[in-house]
C-alpha cells in the first residue's frame, strides 16, 4: 500500500467492496476534508457512509502494514473469519487463520479503532501515541445476542 | 493526522452556569500551594502537613477523528514518597480550587493498570457538559480530571517523586 510510506501510522485500513475499494488516507483525511475546520471526520467516516448504503457488498476489511496484513473476511458475511498474512524474509507468505465464527450471524459490522495513550510524566505533558490497532467484527446471533471478535495488533 | 489532544486547566473562582474557572492550555501540570497553571512547583511548594490546591485538568479532542470512546484515567507509574498521598476524582462539576481535602475523591497514591482506571466521559460543550457520554463523534472534551496532593508532617523535604498520569482512549 503506497499510502503507508507517507503515513505516520504503522497500519492503514482498506475496505474491499464488490464495486469499490476505500483506503484510509495516509493522513486519515475525510474525502470532504475542510482545512479551515478545527475538527474533521476521519477516513473511517467515508467507510461508514458507504457501508451504510452497501452493507451487503463488503467483502473484506484489511489492516495493512509493511510486512503484515490482517483481514476480516466477510465474503461469507454470515460466517466471518479473521486471518493474517505475513511476508517472509525471502518473499514467501505465511497465511494464518486467527478466528472463524462458529455461529451464523446477521447484521455484521466492522470494528476498527486505535488504542491511544496520552501521559503527564513528572508534570510534563506528552504527545499522544498509538498503543495498538484493533480490528474485528460484531453481529447478531440467532437469539439476537450481540457477538463480537476483535484482534489487537501492536 | 489523528485526533489532536490539547490539555487544559481551569483555575480561580467558579463562575457562570454551568460553573467553570479560567481556562488555560497547559504543557505542564504541578501540584502547588497556589492555584494557577504557570508558577513552578519550586516557587510554590506544598509544605509538609498541607495539601496542594486541587488541579482541574481535562483534554480536548479536535483535529481528525470519526469517534473517540472508552476514555480511562489512572496514576500508572511512580511514587510521590513518604507522607504524600494523591487523591483524584472525575467530575463534570467545577468548584473553586482550594487546599481543603478533596471531597468524594479516590486514593490513587498507588499505581493502577490503566485498564482498571477511572472511566471518563466526553462532552461536546466542555468539561462541564451536563450530558457527557462514553463516546463522541465530533469535537469534544473529557470531564474534569481533578487531583490533589495531600501530605503529612512526615513528608520529606525537597522535591517529591516522579509520577505518570495516563489517559487512554480509542479513536478511529
Amino acid at each position: 500500500m503506497r499510502n503507508l510510506e507517507k503515513s505516520k501510522f504503522k497500519y492503514l485500513w482498506r475496505a474491499n467492496f464488490v464495486k469499490r475499494t476505500i483506503t484510509q488516507h495516509y493522513e486519515d483525511k475525510y474525502s470532504r476534508y475542510n482545512p479551515d475546520a478545527e475538527w474533521n471526520p476521519s477516513s473511517f467516516r467515508d467507510f461508514q457512509n458507504y457501508f451504510n448504503n452497501h452493507s451487503g457488498e463488503l467483502l473484506s476489511f484489511e489492516l495493512v502494514g509493511k510486512d503484515k496484513k490482517y483481514t476480516v473476511d466477510l465474503s461469507r458475511p454470515w460466517c466471518p473469519i479473521i486471518y493474517s498474512d505475513e511476508e517472509g524474509r525471502w518473499g514467501s507468505e505465511t497465511h494464518t487463520l486467527l478466528h472463524r465464527e462458529k455461529r451464523p450471524l446477521s447484521n455484521v459490522r466492522i470494528i476498527y479503532y486505535r488504542n491511544m495513550e496520552a501521559t503527564i510524566i513528572d508534570g510534563v505533558v506528552g504527545e499522544p501515541r498509538v498503543l495498538s490497532y484493533v480490528i474485528g467484527y460484531q453481529g447478531l446471533d440467532k437469539n439476537g445476542n450481540n457477538r463480537q471478535k476483535t484482534i489487537t495488533v501492536i | 493526522m489523528a485526533a489532536t489532544t490539547t490539555w487544559y486547566e481551569q483555575n480561580g473562582t467558579a463562575t457562570g452556569s454551568p460553573a467553570h474557572g479560567t481556562e488555560s492550555t497547559i504543557s505542564s501540570c504541578d501540584w502547588k500551594s497556589v492555584d494557577d497553571s504557570t508558577t513552578s512547583r519550586a516557587s510554590a511548594p506544598v509544605l509538609a502537613g498541607a495539601n496542594s490546591y486541587d488541579k482541574y485538568i481535562y483534554l480536548k479532542f479536535s483535529g481528525t477523528f470519526n469517534q473517540v470512546s472508552a476514555v480511562k484515567f489512572a496514576h500508572t507509574a511512580g511514587t510521590l514518597g513518604t507522607g504524600i498521598s494523591l487523591k483524584g476524582k472525575i467530575t463534570s462539576t467545577y468548584t473553586t480550587p482550594s487546599t481543603t481535602a478533596l471531597g468524594s475523591s479516590t486514593d490513587i497514591t498507588s499505581t493502577t493498570a490503566i485498564g482498571s482506571g477511572a472511566s471518563v466521559l466526553l462532552g461536546t460543550t466542555g468539561p462541564n457538559d451536563a450530558s457527557p457520554a462514553a463516546s463522541q463523534t465530533s469535537q469534544c472534551y473529557t470531564q474534569y480530571i481533578v487531583t490533589q496532593v495531600q501530605t503529612t508532617s512526615s513528608a520529606n523535604a525537597g522535591d517529591s517523586g516522579t509520577v505518570t498520569l495516563t489517559v487512554q482512549y480509542n479513536e478511529n
